[in-house]
């Protein structure tokens, strides 16, 4: 039948066709439907903002070897915690990296972190600072470059173990931030650092859970890891990483690079 | 989160939340049952055209760009996805119309003590099949029309936005849906009843191009 548009308006709905309709009631969804809907969207993976580095995906494109290989070697990896407790300093063994936690699938094929003895030691638990305080310090070595960065940076968090929702939470609920920075320039103190993460435009409340101190593009720099979102329940559901020049000038900033990555 | 409201709620899927887009469909679950229910007839084909409207609009969220109510995006998704259900099982089956049959009339199917009392049919089981065999012989579209400005309330503005089709051919659609529904359960009209139904006369509505209902 062909159809064609109608004017004036549509005349009210007879009565009695009305109740004959309206004694059709659907009633709620039944409860196995509800039952299914749920598992179907529960499988779906959560969805990734534009611009956002799946993490999960990232790492499968890194293991079937078209990544670069970073971080790898015994030439490396330095895993600096924070600052220990005073009472701490002198006898604990420093924890391989504070927040980390036992899944860490990644850690099976990076050499073992080692914890330096420089002083450049350990976090503590019990002495929480305030909030810009990052959760982990390390310094890798890595040289990270522009086009390496999302590789690189799965890496990183992979070796730190913060490569899931579920180990970032950890670190968040259990690790406390560093009290005192032993770097440089940003690296240098929580002062430093929380200006330099208002200088790169990111909110006040983010909150940095990992310094790299690094190169970038050949110069000395730093990566920061601050949780980029949450869920409704305060789940980490995305990280946000920057690449930037260890002294944060305006030259710095400009030419820092930002990454948002997607926690699976 | 139940204090969020939708459009905060597909924000926090957008950005990542696994949980804010579950609690959408959890919100609206009964209307968007009662519309797939209803469009397609069929429980089956309604579960399953909910499933794959809700996860395609899951993973489309990003596509929504707030013109619209959250629900009623939801309810376009919907729509359409047992729209295209409906019409891949029309191709299959098609119940003529009364007048378009031969054989006995559906009348024999009534029990005449009930149609007294108009409420009594409205309440019949009877009715309520007849009620839903009516429907599964509209065609996909003017079903549709039907189900969402008559049955879901729905103004035929919504309706015309949900379909994605102009203003006069929803009311189109319903008038000849109407017409063809009133034609269909004709047999269960209580004459004596107020404001019994009467067969569209085209009262107050131009048709353009078509010489009334079918």
């Amino acid at each position: 039948m062909s159809e064609s548009d109608i004017g004036g308006d549509l005349p009210p709905l007879d009565p009695e066709l009305q109740a004959w309709l309206s004694a059709d009631t659907p009633g709620p969804m039944p409860e196995d439907v509800w039952t299914d809907l749920q598992a179907r969207l529960a499988a779906e993976p959560a969805l990734v903002p534009p611009g956002l580095v799946d993490l999960a995906t990232e790492r499968t494109r890194r293991r079937s070897g078209k990544a670069l290989p970073l971080l790898a070697g015994a030439a490396g990896l330095v895993l600096v915690g924070a600052v220990v407790l005073p009472s701490m300093q002198t006898s604990a063994p420093a924890p391989v990296a504070e927040g980390a936690s036992s899944a860490q699938p990644d850690l099976a094929t990076t050499p073992s972190p080692q914890v330096s003895d420089g002083g450049n030691v350990a976090s503590a638990p019990g002495s929480v600072g305030p909030a810009p305080a990052p959760r982990t310090m390390i310094a890798t070595g890595t040289d990270y470059t522009a086009e390496a960065l999302p590789a690189q940076v799965t890496e990183l968090l992979s070796t730190a173990g913060m490569s899931d929702r579920a180990a970032v939470n950890a670190v968040l609920t259990a690790s406390p931030p560093v009290t005192s920075m032993p770097g440089d320039g940003l690296a240098s103190s929580v002062e430093a650092l929380t200006d330099c993460l208002g200088r790169l435009g990111l909110p006040p409340e983010s909150m940095p859970l990992m310094v790299d101190r690094a190169t970038v593009d050949g110069r000395q720099g730093s990566i920061i890891v601050t949780v980029g979102a949450m869920d409704s329940a305060g789940q980490p559901t995305s990280l946000h990483a920057v690449a930037v020049g260890q002294d944060c000038t305006d030259e710095d900033v400009a030419a820092a690079q930002h990454l948002d990555l997607a926690l699976p | 989160m139940s204090e969020q409201t939708d459009a905060e709620l597909l924000a926090a899927h957008c950005a990542g939340d696994p949980d804010a887009f579950t609690e959408i469909v959890r919100r609206h679950r009964d209307r968007l049952w009662a519309v797939a229910l209803r469009t397609t007839g069929n429980r089956e084909e309604a579960s399953d055209a909910l499933q794959d409207a809700l996860i395609s609009a899951y993973r489309r969220a990003d596509s929504f760009r707030g013109d619209s109510a959250v629900t009623t995006w939801l309810h376009r998704i919907v729509v359409n996805a047992s729209l295209d259900r409906l019409r891949r099982r029309s191709v299959r089956t098609w119940v003529p119309l009364p007048d378009e049959a031969a054989g006995e009339s559906p009348a024999t199917l009534i029990d005449d003590s009930r149609l007294a009392d108009p409420r009594a049919a409205v309440e019949s089981s009877e009715t309520v099949r007849e009620v839903r065999d009516a429907l599964d012989t509209l065609p996909p579209d003017q079903r549709a029309a039907i189900v969402l400005v008559d049955l879901e309330g729905w103004s035929v503005e919504e309706a015309a936005r949900a379909l994605d089709c102009p203003i006069g051919t929803v009311k189109s659609r319903c008038f000849r849906g109407r017409a063809k529904l009133a034609e269909r359960l004709a047999h269960l009209r209580n004459p004596d009843a107020p404001g019994a139904v009467v067969l569209p006369d085209n009262g107050g509505v131009t048709v353009d191009g078509e010489g009334g209902a079918p």
